[in-house]
C-alpha cells in the first residue's frame, strides 16, 4: 500500500475500531510468517535479495458483516485487499503484490448447520478442510474432498481456486460440491446466490467466484454437499503395458458409465519409482490405481466391470495393496523429506485438462519440450493422470531442476521459460491449464494467451464489480 | 538437538504446511507465526540474518506450550517442539528474554516455597510429610499444592484407602519441566539435582507422580540434563498406581452413577509423551461403570490445555484461549464433566471455564475417585 506511515496508522486505527485491537495484526513475526506460499518463486525469493511487498496489516474478521465493513473501508480509501485462507496456494495468489490489507478468514470457521435431509452443510469459509471433514465424520457424513492440502487449507481457499481432491472423478470440483455461496463484493455489498443451484432463473452467478481467487469478492459462507460415509470403499492396483493403453482403458471405464471415485494412472517414470518402492522390482509399464465406493453390491459390480476392461487392455492385477497403501498414506508424500518443497529445487506442476483425443499429444509434447529444450539444466519430467471424466481427463505434469543458475534473475527467467513452454504445449494442442493449486501470479500473466480475446469478458466483469481494483489486484492477470 | 539437526529441521519444516491443523496455539489464535512452519521460517530468517530476535518474534516463541502435537502429527515426526525449545536457549543467549518470561521462570521456582507453606494447611496426614523410607513417595507438583489442593488431598485419601505406606516432600522442587521448556537449561539442571537429592533423602521404594509435568521431568528431562535418577526407585504415574490398586483389589470403589456425561482429557505429557493412555480410561470405567466419552481429538492426538511450558505464567491470555478451545470442543462432544489427570490441566481448564462461564465441570481423576471409596 502506498502512502505514509501516518496513513497506514490511520487506516489501522479504523480497522481496530471495526474489529478490536487483537484482530488487527501488524507485527513483523506474522507478516514474515505469511510472506510465502508453496509456490517455488515465493520460497526462492524469500532467501534471495528479492522481496515481495508486505501488507500493512493482517485482519481477522469473524462475521460477514465485519468482512463487509472492512471491504467498504478499503474501497473508500482504495486500499488493496488480499483475501487469505490457508495461504498454501501454488501461485502467489495470497501475496500482497501491491501492499494493502490481508483479510485472513481463518477465524470464520464455524459449522453453522448440517441438513440431514437434503445432505448439506452450511459453513464459514475459514474452516480447515480436515476439521470440517472430521466434524462431518463424527456425524456419519463426509464431503469427499481430499486434496493434497487437506490438512492445511481452508474451504474458502478451495472454492476460490475451484479446488479438486483425489476422489474428484466421482465427486467433482468445489464448483460441483457447492450449492450456494455468500460473497462480499468489492464495494461491500453482500451477494447470496439462490438457495438452489440447478435453476433456470437467470445464470447461476455464484459460478463467477469459483476459481476467482478473491479478485471479485470474499466468500463468507457456503452451503456444500455432503454424503453418508460409504458402506464400502476399495482401491486396487493394475499394471498397464504403456501410457497409451492406460489412457484408453481409463476412457473406456468412464464412457461405459462406471463411476470410479479414484483413477490414478502414472506415467512410465512415476511407475518405475512406484514398482521399485512398493514391490522392489524394476518393471516397465504404467500403474493404475482404481477405487470405488458406495453400497457394497454396487462397488463389487463396478470393480468387476472395470477389471474386465483393464484385463482386456493387457493390465496385470497387482492386488489390493498398492491402492490401499496409497489411500492410507496419501498425504505422506507431502511431508519432508519426501516432498520437493523440502529442497531448494526449482519445480512446478503444470496441470492440464483436455478431451481424450488430445490428451496424449499434450503429454508427449510437454514431456518432449521440457526434457529436450531444457536438457542443459537436466530438467526432469513426470506425470500422473488423476481426474477422469466421460469426455476427457487431466494430468499433473511436474518438472524438476535440481541445479539452476545462481543469479536470481537468470533463475527466474529459466523458471518462466519452462512455464511458458509447458503452457504452450497444452494450449497449442487444445488443452486447458487446470491450475486448481492457484493461478495467482504464476499463471496469471498467461491468462490472455490462454483465453485470447475472450479474456476481455473477465476484465469487464472485474471492472464492473471492482471499479477501484482493490480486490486482490494483479492476480489472474487482472492488472486493471 | 545438535546444530546439524537444528538446520535439518528448519530446512524441512520452514516450507511445510502439513501439521498446522494440529497446533493448539494456532487453532486458538489463527496466526501463521504460531504454526510449526512459522517457527521454522522465522528461525531460518534469523539464521540467514534477515531477521533478529525482535519483540514480536520472541513473543511467538514463548507462545508454544511444548505439547508436541506437531511432532506427533508429522508423518516423519520432525521435532518442531524441540526446535522452539532450543530457540529459547538462543533467545536467552542473545539476552532477548522478555521480562514477563524472566518473572515466570522465577515464579516457577518460588512456587515450591509457596507449595511448602500451603502443604501444612491441607487435609493430609501430617506424619506423611517428609517421612523416611516410605513405600511410596507421592510427588504432586506445585500446582496441586497451590491451586488445586483437592488433587493432593484426594491422592492422600486414595493411597490411605488402598493401604499404601506413603509420604510427601515438605518442599518439592517442581520447576524442572517448566524451566527446561523455557530454555533455562542450567537452572533446570540445578532444580533437577535438588529434586533427586530430596527424593534420595527419604529413600522411598517407589515414586508415584501425580503431575504429568513432574513425570515428564523425571522420565525424560533428567537424562537430557545429565542428572541421574536412582535406579532402584521405580517411577510410575498416579493413574498407573490407581489402576494397579483397583486391579489387585486393594483399592475398592463403590460404583456411583455419574449424573453427567463424562469425558477424559489426556494431558500432553502423560498421553502423547508418555503413552499412558489406557490407565486413566480404565480407572474411570471402573468407577463410572462406563468408559468416558472420547473427545474429538484424544489419546496421543489430544490438544493441549494451554498450561505447558509455563505458558499460564508467561502468556496467560494465550493459554486461556488454548484451554477455552479445548473445552469448547469437549462441550461440542456433549461432555458435561471433564476429568483429567494433571493438576496443571485442571487449573488451566478451570481458569478458562470460570472466566468464560463455560458450561462444563473440571474434575481431577483422583478427586473423582475419592467420592467412590
Amino acid at each position: 500500500m502506498s502512502g505514509t506511515t501516518f496513513y497506514h496508522e490511520m487506516i489501522n486505527y479504523e480497522l481496530e475500531r471495526l474489529l478490536g485491537e487483537d484482530r488487527v495484526v501488524t507485527d513483523e513475526a506474522e507478516i514474515e510468517a505469511q510472506s510465502l506460499d508453496v509456490w517455488w518463486v515465493t520460497r526462492f525469493w524469500k532467501f534471495t535479495d528479492f522481496e515481495f511487498p508486505k501488507p500493512s496489516a493482517i485482519v481477522f474478521p469473524e462475521t460477514t458483516d465485519e468482512v463487509a465493513a472492512i471491504v467498504k473501508l478499503c474501497n473508500t480509501y482504495k486500499i488493496p485487499i488480499i483475501p487469505r485462507g490457508g495461504g498454501a496456494g501454488d501461485g502467489g495468489g495470497a501475496s500482497a503484490l501491491t501492499g494493502g490489507i490481508v483479510v485472513d478468514t481463518k477465524r470464520m470457521d464455524t459449522i453453522i448447520s448440517i441438513n440431514e435431509k437434503s445432505l448439506t452443510v452450511t459453513v464459514q469459509p475459514g474452516i480447515l478442510q480436515k476439521h470440517l471433514e472430521e466434524r462431518l465424520n463424527r456425524r456419519g457424513y463426509t464431503m469427499n474432498h481430499f486434496p493434497a492440502s487437506y490438512t492445511t487449507s481452508t474451504l474458502g481457499g478451495f472454492i476460490s481456486t475451484n479446488g479438486t481432491g483425489v476422489l474428484s472423478s466421482k465427486y467433482g470440483k468445489l464448483s460441483d460440491m457447492t450449492h450456494r455461496l455468500e460473497v462480499v463484493l468489492p464495494t461491500g455489498q453482500v451477494f447470496k446466490s439462490l438457495p438452489v443451484r440447478l435453476h433456470s432463473t437467470g445464470p447461476d452467478y455464484s459460478r463467477l467466484f469459483f476459481g476467482a481467487e478473491g479478485t471479485l469478492g470474499i466468500v463468507t459462507e457456503a452451503v456444500c454437499k455432503i454424503y453418508h460415509l460409504p458402506e464400502k470403499r476399495i482401491f486396487w492396483g493394475f499394471l498397464l503395458p504403456n501410457l497409451k493403453d492406460g489412457i484408453e482403458a481409463g476412457r473406456k471405464i468412464m464412457v461405459t458409465g462406471l463411476d470410479p471415485c479414484l483413477m490414478r494412472l502414472y506415467d512410465e517414470k512415476d511407475t518405475r519409482h512406484i514398482m521399485k518402492k512398493q514391490f522392489g522390482v524394476e518393471e516397465d509399464g504404467c500403474v493404475m490405481l482404481i477405487g470405488f465406493d458406495g453400497p457394497a453390491s454396487i462397488v463389487d459390480a463396478q470393480m468387476k466391470e472395470s477389471t474386465a476392461i483393464l484385463s482386456a487392455a493387457g493390465a496385470r492385477d497387482l492386488g489390493e495393496d498398492p491402492g490401499k497403501n496409497w489411500w492410507e498414506g496419501r498425504y505422506k508424500s507431502y511431508y519432508p523429506p519426501n516432498d520437493y518443497i523440502a529442497y531448494p529445487w526449482m519445480t512446478a506442476v503444470t496441470d492440464t485438462v483436455a478431451p481424450y483425443e488430445d490428451i496424449e499429444a499434450i503429454y508427449d509434447e510437454m514431456k518432449k519440450t521440457i526434457e529436450t529444450d531444457f536438457a542443459e539444466w537436466n530438467a526432469e519430467f513426470h506425470a500422473h493422470f488423476s481426474h477422469w471424466y466421460d469426455w476427457g481427463t487431466s494430468f499433473y505434469p511436474t518438472f524438476l531442476i535440481k541445479e539452476f543458475p545462481d543469479d536470481p534473475k537468470a533463475a527466474m527467467r529459466l523458471y518462466n521459460k519452462i512455464m511458458d513452454a509447458a503452457v504452450k504445449a497444452s494450449v497449442d494442442n487444445n488443452g486447458v491449464v487446470n491450475e486448481h493449486h492457484g493461478i495467482g501470479l504464476r499463471c496469471g500473466r498467461m491468462m490472455h494467451d490462454i483465453y485470447g480475446d475472450g479474456y476481455e469478458l473477465a476484465r469487464s466483469i472485474k471492472r464492473a464489480l471492482d471499479p477501484n481494483n482493490i480486490m486482490n489486484p494483479g492476480k489472474l492477470g487482472l492488472g486493471e | 538437538m545438535n546444530r546439524e539437526e537444528i538446520k535439518e529441521t528448519i530446512q524441512s519444516c520452514k516450507h511445510c504446511f502439513m501439521c498446522r491443523h494440529a497446533c493448539p496455539t494456532f487453532l486458538a489464535t489463527k496466526l501463521d507465526s504460531h504454526t510449526p512452519r512459522g517457527y521454522a521460517l522465522l528461525r531460518a530468517e534469523i539464521e540467514a540474518e534477515k531477521l533478529t530476535w525482535t519483540e514480536s518474534v520472541v513473543d511467538r516463541f514463548y507462545q508454544c506450550s511444548q505439547c508436541g502435537l506437531c511432532r506427533e502429527d508429522c508423518e516423519y515426526h520432525w521435532q518442531e517442539d524441540e526446535l522452539v525449545r532450543q530457540a529459547r536457549e538462543e533467545i536467552i543467549a542473545a539476552d532477548a528474554v522478555p521480562d514477563r518470561v524472566k518473572k515466570a521462570a522465577d515464579e516457577l521456582t518460588n512456587r515450591d516455597d509457596a507449595g511448602a507453606k500451603k502443604l501444612s494447611t491441607l487435609s493430609i496426614a501430617k506424619n506423611s510429610i517428609g517421612k523416611k523410607n516410605p513405600d511410596i513417595l507421592f510427588l504432586s507438583g506445585a500446582t496441586a499444592r497451590i491451586e488445586t489442593p483437592e488433587v493432593l488431598e484426594a491422592a492422600a485419601k486414595l493411597m490411605t484407602a488402598a493401604g499404601s505406606d506413603w509420604a510427601v516432600l515438605e518442599r518439592e522442587p517442581s520447576a524442572v519441566a517448566g524451566l527446561f521448556e523455557l530454555g533455562y537449561v542450567e537452572r533446570a539442571k540445578g532444580e533437577a539435582k535438588k529434586l533427586v537429592s530430596e527424593i534420595e533423602k527419604l529413600s522411598p521404594k517407589s515414586v508415584v507422580v501425580g503431575c504429568a509435568h513432574q513425570y515428564r521431568a523425571i522420565t525424560a528431562y533428567l537424562p537430557r540434563l545429565g542428572v541421574t535418577f536412582p535406579k532402584n526407585i521405580e517411577v510410575i504415574h498416579f493413574t498407573e498406581y490407581l489402576e494397579r490398586t483397583i486391579d489387585n483389589g486393594t483399592l475398592k470403589l463403590k460404583k456411583i452413577d455419574s449424573p453427567s456425561s463424562i469425558g477424559y482429557h489426556d494431558p500432553c505429557h502423560l498421553g502423547r509423551n508418555a503413552r499412558i493412555l489406557d490407565a486413566p480410561r480404565n480407572i474411570i470405567e471402573a468407577a463410572a461403570g462406563k468408559p468416558p466419552v472420547e473427545l474429538f481429538h484424544s489419546r496421543e492426538a489430544a490438544e493441549c490445555c494451554g498450561a505447558g511450558a509455563g505458558m499460564f505464567l508467561t502468556d496467560p491470555d494465550v493459554a486461556q484461549l488454548v484451554a477455552a478451545d479445548r473445552l469448547s470442543g469437549a462441550i461440542a462432544d456433549g461432555v458435561e464433566t471433564l476429568i483429567t489427570a494433571c493438576p496443571n490441566c485442571t487449573a488451566s481448564f478451570r481458569r478458562a471455564a470460570n472466566d468464560r462461564a463455560l458450561p462444563i465441570t473440571i474434575t481431577d481423576i483422583g478427586a473423582y475417585l475419592v467420592e467412590r471409596i
